[in-house]
């Protein structure tokens, strides 16, 4: 069975960084030069057998992988429908999947003779995962990230701090995610000779989307052996949460040429699409240019980059993967979106039930997979990545919940 | 000659001074550029205001959002160059932008407006040569210039690549960074400059962190021109509202320090 997908070529060593209409390089001419290099160190990294021995070493003995797939028997029986299994991303060292990326690249930063690493981070989960591998490689660290989200996420902002990252706040903007990125992109742009970027999502200029998601990968890689161990056959249904889109790519991506998969990314409807306050760029956006790529963004009639709303601050940001977009234009991914309402209902469900705490962005699958799934035949497989666990997000559910009870009241 | 080919063959060197369409409003804008040629302008660069303007230090970067908070648009685009070029129809103005815009409206469409209004060049700073095919075409076909950066960290090779479809004129870039003054410019500067000008016959304005008269002395003297945003946008803020005198004053200044200081050699 082949799991190369058929209408683009994805060859590592000779892809151009365009996915159809999508990705390619709108970046600053001054970041060109390194981006090139990065280009050619990546592709020479991937294929060094010694370079990928040493970061599955650590992905296994640092990371804790391969993440388990837990058939989760509690809820499936309370929605009494289809088989519903979970990638317990959340079990790995750092709490999340963007561990997997960062290790990557601090790895190829190291190969590339770069002292100094810097990121953007929303949520704070990339960050802390960006300032883990700066402290186990023993790299400077300078992680950027928005006002709004250091006080969303400040048991984050702690643990980067811990671990000996310097943590600059971002004012410009609406001091989130894409302001964030915007300050990474100016700072490199600045410092590019001793710097390396390394970007948590699968966006930003060719070679990113690409390496992201060859180092997410891993994810839908053990999902596949896992099942079809556990199942003996593939599943019926694949869902992850999309933001910028690198834990539901890093999924996806092992069964994009298993056509009778149906995978499914769920992105954040916020207080509704109607409403304007969302973080769903398909279901809401158009195609633009936003960090380095082509791809659909959140954006006015005029060309201007609009404000993403979600409750979970790892989806809010107003654009998503390039490579994520054409599988939406050829119809093998489908998208829909879930409101923080019905995400906030599935962390509890999944708390209560399940008795795992899930982050607010895998929440939003979770709504949809127990949506989905309670409507299905009981030998039906879905499976659900969890990206991450919640126990930062107990503030923002408690705060939500509280709101609610006010507005109610 | 073209406008912008005109401007270069003074004998000294350039003043292009940056300014944000819509900053401090749309309807200072078309005036504020009347003062800059007044003052001694050349060129002006126009900048055209985005939400997310990666390449631009905090003076820029705030300029552009009290634009769009002042609830500039597209259309306000076009009519300011309009209004300007009723009064004057020989110095060149270049549009400086983020690709974004441009591709929203349609490429096509924003090429037509641009050059049927009187504008003569087109800079966009997030569309590396790698992707200027989304808009060389058009633009040649109307005539108008696609200006490209040289920045500090391209090496030989990549130089010759640009130049080798630059046309107008090319724009130095001179430091490691995004726009904004700096106290201090790089002292190889004048060595990059000379790199340049060995691959093109095409004038060379340096631009980056360039805000005062004592600093354009210390330029090389081998460049045909200065670019110069930042400084003049402070200048605006500072004296707001009523601003036109001291911009006048610190475009004179300006002015007549590039005007008036070292020329390059004639090539």
């Amino acid at each position: 069975m082949t799991t190369t997908h058929t209408t683009y070529p994805l060859d590592v060593q000779t892809f151009d960084g365009r996915f159809g209409e999508f990705g390619g390089q709108y970046i600053a001419e001054t970041l060109m030069p390194a981006i090139v290099e990065l280009e050619s160190a990546f592709r020479e990294a991937w294929a060094d057998p010694a370079f990928q021995r040493e970061l599955a070493s650590y992905l296994n003995d640092f990371v804790g992988r391969p993440s388990p797939l837990f058939f989760a028997k509690q809820l499936t029986r309370h929605l009494d429908g289809a088989q519903i299994y979970l990638k317990r991303e959340d079990l790995n060292h750092t709490g999340a999947h963007k561990i997997n990326n960062t290790l990557g690249q601090v790895l190829l930063a190291k190969r590339m003779k770069k002292t100094r690493i810097i990121a953007e981070t929303g949520a704070g989960q990339h960050g802390v995962a960006t300032a883990t591998a700066a402290a186990i490689f023993g790299v400077s660290c300078d992680i950027f990230m928005g006002v709004e989200d250091i006080h969303r996420q400040a048991e984050n902002v702690k643990r980067m701090k811990l671990l000996g990252a310097n943590v600059i706040p971002v004012e410009s903007g609406t001091g989130t995610l894409k302001d964030a990125m915007n300050e990474a992109l100016r700072n490199w742009t600045a410092t590019v000779d001793d710097t390396f970027y390394v970007i948590g999502s699968v966006a930003g200029p060719h070679p990113y989307p690409l390496m992201v998601r060859q180092f997410q990968r891993v994810i839908g890689d053990e999902t596949r052996r896992q099942i079809l161990k556990i199942a003996g056959r593939l599943p019926d249904t694949v869902i992850a949460c999309v933001g910028g889109g690198s834990n539901s790519l890093g999924m996806f991506a092992a069964f994009l040429g298993d056509t009778d998969v149906e995978l499914v990314g769920v992105e954040a409807a916020g207080h509704g699409i109607e409403t304007g306050r969302h973080a769903a760029s398909i279901a809401g956006g158009a195609v633009g240019v936003l960090h380095g790529s082509k791809s659909y963004v959140l954006q006015t009639e005029q060309g201007q980059i609009c404000n993403a709303h979600s409750i979970s601050a790892g989806l809010d940001y107003p654009g998503i993967g390039p490579e994520l977009s054409q599988l939406h234009r050829e119809n093998r991914i489908r998208f829909v979106s879930v409101t923080d309402q019905d995400a906030v209902e599935a962390f509890l469900l999944t708390t209560r039930r399940q008795g795992i705490i899930p982050a607010l962005e895998s929440s939003h699958a979770l709504a949809y997979a127990c949506d989905s799934a309670a409507k299905m035949d009981s030998h039906k497989i879905v499976v659900v990545n969890l990206s991450g666990r919640g126990d930062k997000d107990i503030g923002s559910v408690n705060a939500f919940l509280n709101n609610r009870a006010e507005t109610t009241s | 000659m073209s406008r912008i080919a005109n401007a270069c063959s003074t004998g000294k060197k350039i003043f292009v001074p940056y300014i944000t369409a819509g900053y401090p409003t749309v309807a200072d804008t078309a005036c504020i550029m009347s003062i800059l040629v007044d003052a001694g302008a050349d060129i002006i660069e126009l900048g055209y205001p985005f939400s997310d303007p990666a390449a631009d230090g905090a003076t820029i970067q705030a300029s552009s959002l009290a634009a769009l908070q002042g609830g500039f648009s597209r259309d306000d685009y076009f009519k300011i160059i309009e209004t300007f070029r009723q009064q004057n129809s020989t110095t060149p103005i270049v549009v400086f932008s983020y690709f974004n815009p441009i591709f929203r409206y349609g490429v096509d469409r924003f090429v037509a407006r641009a050059a049927a209004c009187g504008v003569d060049a087109v800079l966009i700073v997030d569309l590396p040569f790698e992707e200027q095919h989304e808009i060389r075409p058009l633009l040649d076909a109307a005539g108008l210039d696609l200006i490209q950066l040289v920045a500090p960290t391209a090496d030989d090779k990549r130089i010759r690549r640009i130049l080798e479809t630059a046309t107008g004129f090319v724009y130095q870039i001179s430091i490691r960074g995004v726009t904004g003054a700096r106290s201090a410019l790089p002292t190889e500067l004048a060595m990059r400059t000379n790199t340049i000008k060995a691959m093109t016959s095409l004038p060379v304005v340096v631009g980056f962190g360039v805000s005062s008269a004592t600093q354009i002395r210390t330029l090389p003297a081998n460049a045909d021109g200065v670019v110069i945003g930042s400084a003049i946008i402070s200048t605006i803020t500072r004296n707001l509202p009523l601003y036109n005198a001291r911009l006048a004053e610190r475009v004179r200044e300006l002015a007549s320090a590039i005007h008036d200081g070292p020329q390059s050699a004639p090539s």
